[in-house]
């Protein structure tokens, strides 16, 4: 009886996804995915780092000073038991 | 082992620590300081590259600690995590394991699931393509058939829960103006990434939704799935979650 009530629901909501679903709009993978286009600020991992030069200027931080210097936006967050700092 | 072995052995040894050289690779640059300081701009090349890679790849994390904590931490991850594979565009696999790590970070516990969201958002990003489910394929079935038809979600999707309000933290350091305040009160929250098309997308979805895709991902039918789901979270519905994503490129084409 489970079977019977679980196959009918899951038949109407196909059903109902079919009916709402437009006819004959374009394939979502009609478009390309580009190389080298990505949005600014997502994440966007060329292939860059790693082979330029650039950097040099950049030095290493010698020593293991563990002393983090927390000065992010991670004071904005709050609260939360575990959170106490 | 023949020398020229060793040699690479400790070259690669002495990129990853901060001391001099030694060994073999000591022994071939002893003599003439100024390949030891070429030696010394190789490594941190190796160090401050790698470690943009990582500043490009957790941004939010980046923005969260500062840039000087972050360079830090990116400076121990390379170290201890050097690239393995000779792209970097999935560089940090091990990054949100490596922060848990980290007793100085204890007081931000949500940071942890904060990297993990991002890489997985890069990953989605450089998933597989793949071409959506499209009504045709399913409308010459009989409606006996569906509840027996098993889904394939699209290569890109992948499921993401935190005890931490982590998609709140995430949209809001997305730009550096933000000045948001956050509460961690705020609890929980089960997202779904998927790239259906050229856009990866970041869902928040409730706990019926999240296990009904978790069931199909683990290849259960329609049925199953949603008689599982229902154990969990009796307020899922069916109908709705079909309606926007059966054929939104959240499932691929059978």
């Amino acid at each position: 009886m489970k079977k019977t009530s679980t196959s009918a629901l899951v038949a109407g909501a196909i059903t109902t996804a079919l009916a709402l679903s437009p006819v004959g709009v374009a394939n979502a993978a009609d478009t390309e995915k580009c190389f080298g286009v990505a949005k600014a600020g997502k994440n966007d991992c060329a292939a860059g780092p790693g082979t330029s030069c650039a950097g040099t200027s950049t030095t290493d931080a010698q020593g293991n000073a563990w002393m983090l210097v927390l000065k992010g936006t991670c004071e904005k967050i709050v609260g939360g038991s575990l959170a106490e700092k | 082992m023949s020398l020229l072995a060793e040699l690479q052995r400790s070259f690669c040894d002495g990129l990853r620590t901060a001391d001099a050289p030694d060994g073999a690779l000591l022994e071939m640059l002893q003599d003439d300081d100024l390949a030891r300081q070429r030696f010394q701009v190789y490594r941190n090349n190796f160090i401050v590259l790698n470690g943009d890679a990582l500043a490009d790849m957790f941004p939010v994390v980046k923005r969260l600690v500062g840039d000087e904590a972050f360079r830090m931490l990116a400076t121990a991850y390379v170290r201890q995590h050097p690239p393995r594979d000779r792209t970097l565009l999935l560089y940090g696999d091990l990054f949100a394991d490596f922060l848990q790590t980290i007793p100085e970070l204890s007081g931000l516990p949500y940071l942890t699931d904060v990297a993990r969201l991002e890489f997985t958002w890069t990953a989605a990003y450089h998933a597989a393509d793949a071409f959506p489910l499209q009504p045709d394929q399913l409308q010459n079935l009989s409606e006996e058939a569906f509840a027996k038809l098993q889904l394939r979600v699209h290569p890109s999707l992948q499921l993401l829960a935190s005890d931490f309000p982590i998609h709140r933290i995430w949209s809001v350091n997305q730009s550096d103006d933000q000045d948001e305040l956050i509460s961690l009160d705020e609890g929980a929250c089960r997202l779904i990434v998927v790239r259906p098309d050229n856009e990866v997308q970041v869902r928040v979805v409730s706990e019926g939704e999240f296990e009904f895709v978790r069931q199909l991902m683990a290849s259960a039918t329609i049925g199953e799935a949603f008689e599982a789901t229902n154990q969990t979270d009796p307020q899922f519905d069916l109908g709705q979650f079909f309606s926007r994503h059966l054929f939104d490129g959240t499932f691929c084409a059978m």
